[in-house]
C-alpha cells in the first residue's frame, strides 16, 4: 500500500500543474492615408480617438500588457493627376491636448523613388517617439482618453509646384504581454 | 491573430489545457516569414522523431507464430540546449537590419528585443520553456507469419469549425532476416519500413494547417534471454512537413506557409523488453540530433513464440 501511495504521489507530482508566465509579442500595423492637393505646401491630419487605439489591440488584455514599442514607421507616396513636383519635404507630428510630438521632420522624398513603403525610422526623434508610445500605451490601459491628431505636412522643394499626392503612413507597434497559464511542470521555464 | 495553428500546436505538444492554446497563438503572432521556420524547426524535428519511434519492440519476428499485438507507444523527445535558440533576423521596415540569438518555440519564455533607429525596438517572442516533447499513440501489429509482421497506427477526429479534421495513418512492416540463417543462428535480425501521413485541415481554410509525411527504415539486431530481451540498431528517416496558417496581426491577413524538412535522418536505437505472458513492456533510447526515449506497453494475443537459438 505504501508503495502504491508513493507511486501515486510521484505520478501526481509529475503531472501537477503550476503557473508559468509567457511573453507574447504581436505586431499591430496601423495605416493612415493623407490626400494632398495644393500648391507648394501641404497639410492634413487624422484624428484618432483613444477608443480607436484600444481597438488596435483588441486581442490584448490591458492588464497583461507589459510593454508597447514602436517597431517602425514607413511611408509610401503615390502621385496623382496634376502633380508636377518631383521632391517634397515631409514632416509628421502628433498632437494631444495641445502638446505636440514631432515624430519626424523634413524628410526629403524624391517621389519617383516610391513604389513601396519605405522606412523613415532613421528620421524619427527617439524622445518624441517615446512620448508618443507612452501616450498610446495610456490609451490602451485606459488611463488617458481623448483625441490624438496625427498630422503630416510639408512643402515642395521647388517653388510654384502643384502637390497632388497621397502619403501613406504605416506605424508598426509591438505589443508585449505577459500571460500566466497553468501548465505541466516541465513547461514554462524562463 | 491566427486562429488555427494554436489548436494544432497545443495538440502536438499533447497538452490539453484549454488555456494553453491561446498563448501559443500569440507566440506565433510575430513570425510571418523565415524566422517562423527557425522558430518552429525544433518542434518539427522532435515531432518527427517521436512519430518515427516505437514501431518495433524487439528484433525478433516469429517465423510461424501468428499473433496480434496491441500496444500503447509513448515517446519523450529531449530537446537539446542548442535547439532552444536560433539566429533570427529583423524584418520588414525595421532599421538597421540586425541578427540576434533568440528563443525557439522550446526556448526561454522571456523572449528578446533589439534597439533600432529613432527609438524603435524589434521584439522577439519567447518560447514555451520546455526540454521535452511527449507523445502517446496506440498501435496494432499483426504478424508472425513467415517471419513477417505488419504494423499500423491510425486515428481520425473531426471537431468541425475552426479546429477542423485530424487524420493520421501509419503503415509498415518488418521481416526477419535471421530466419534464413538457420536455427542455430545466435541472434535475431529484422528490417522494417514504415510510412506515415498526418493531416490537419478544415473547410474554413483551403490549405491544411499541418501536413506531415515520413518514411522510416530500421534494422534491428537482438537476443532473448528467457523473458528478457535486448535489441538495437540503426534507423533512417526522411520526410517533410508543412504548416499553413493565416496571420492577421497586421492590417491585412497574410497567408503563411512554413515548409520543413527532417534533419534527424540517422538514428541509433538501443533497448530492452520484458515478456510476461501475454503482457509485454519495452523501453528504448534513440540517439539522433535529438534524443528520444520510448516506452511501450501492450498485449500479445496468439501463438506463443520461443527463440530456437542456443538450443
Amino acid at each position: 500500500m505504501n508503495k502504491f501511495l508513493f507511486l501515486l504521489s510521484m505520478g501526481l507530482l509529475l503531472f501537477a500543474c503550476e503557473p508559468a508566465s509567457f511573453r507574447l509579442v504581436a505586431n499591430v500595423d496601423q495605416d493612415f492615408a493623407y490626400n494632398f492637393d495644393g500648391v507648394n505646401t501641404f497639410e492634413d491630419e487624422e484624428i484618432i480617438t483613444s477608443a480607436d487605439v484600444q481597438g488596435w489591440l483588441d486581442e490584448v488584455n490591458p492588464e497583461e500588457l507589459k510593454e508597447l514599442t514602436i517597431e517602425s514607421m514607413a511611408i509610401n507616396i503615390r502621385q496623382l493627376d496634376g502633380n508636377n513636383t518631383e521632391t517634397v519635404k515631409i514632416s509628421g507630428e502628433a498632437e494631444f491636448k495641445g502638446s505636440k510630438m514631432l515624430l519626424f521632420t523634413d524628410v526629403t522624398a524624391n517621389l519617383a523613388d516610391f513604389t513601396n513603403l519605405t522606412s523613415i525610422s532613421k528620421n524619427l526623434d527617439p524622445a518624441e517617439v517615446a512620448k508618443f508610445t507612452l501616450l498610446i500605451e495610456k490609451f490602451i490601459r485606459g488611463t488617458e482618453t481623448g483625441d490624438l491628431r496625427v498630422k503630416i505636412y510639408g512643402n515642395s522643394v521647388s517653388t510654384g509646384k502643384n502637390v497632388n499626392i497621397i502619403v501613406f503612413l504605416r506605424i508598426r507597434l509591438n505589443s508585449v504581454s505577459e500571460k500566466f497559464v497553468e501548465v505541466p511542470r516541465f513547461i514554462g521555464k524562463p | 491573430m491566427q486562429k488555427h495553428l494554436p489548436w494544432l500546436l497545443a495538440s502536438l505538444l499533447f497538452i490539453s489545457q484549454t488555456g494553453y492554446a491561446q498563448p501559443l497563438s500569440s507566440l506565433l503572432g510575430k513570425y510571418t516569414s523565415t524566422n517562423g521556420v527557425g522558430y518552429l524547426q525544433p518542434l518539427n524535428n522532435a515531432f518527427s522523431l517521436n512519430f518515427n519511434s516505437g514501431f518495433a519492440h524487439s528484433a525478433r519476428v516469429p517465423h510461424n507464430a501468428f499473433r496480434v499485438t496491441l500496444s500503447l507507444e509513448t515517446m519523450l523527445s529531449v530537446v537539446p540546449e542548442g535547439s532552444k535558440t536560433f539566429m533570427a533576423t529583423t524584418d520588414d521596415y525595421f532599421t538597421p537590419q540586425q541578427t540576434a540569438e533568440v528563443p525557439t518555440i522550446f526556448g526561454s519564455t522571456q523572449g528578446a528585443k533589439v534597439a533600432g533607429d529613432g527609438g524603435t525596438f524589434y521584439q522577439f517572442p519567447g518560447g514555451v520553456g520546455t526540454s521535452y516533447l511527449p507523445l502517446a499513440i496506440p498501435q496494432l501489429s499483426i504478424g508472425g507469419v513467415f517471419g513477417t509482421e505488419v504494423t499500423t497506427r491510425f486515428g481520425a477526429y473531426d471537431a468541425g469549425g475552426d479546429v477542423g479534421k485530424f487524420s493520421y495513418l501509419a503503415l509498415g512492416g518488418r521481416h526477419s532476416l535471421s530466419q534464413y540463417m538457420g536455427k542455430s543462428f545466435p541472434v535475431d535480425i529484422s528490417i522494417g519500413a514504415y510510412w506515415q501521413k498526418l493531416n490537419w485541415e478544415s473547410e474554413l481554410q483551403n490549405r491544411p494547417y499541418l501536413s506531415f509525411k515520413s518514411l522510416f527504415f530500421q534494422a534491428l539486431i537482438g537476443k532473448s534471454f528467457g523473458v528478457f530481451h535486448l535489441y538495437g540498431g540503426p534507423g533512417y528517416e526522411m520526410g517533410e512537413s508543412t504548416m499553413n496558417y493565416t496571420s492577421s496581426s497586421g492590417s491585412s491577413p497574410v497567408d503563411i506557409s512554413l515548409n520543413f524538412t527532417e534533419i534527424n535522418l540517422m538514428r541509433f536505437t538501443a533497448g530492452m523488453g520484458l515478456n510476461l505472458g501475454p503482457l509485454f513492456i519495452s523501453t528504448d533510447y534513440s540517439l539522433a540530433k535529438i534524443q528520444v526515449w520510448h516506452t511501450s506497453i501492450g498485449l500479445n494475443i496468439g501463438k506463443k513464440d520461443r527463440p530456437t537459438y542456443g538450443k
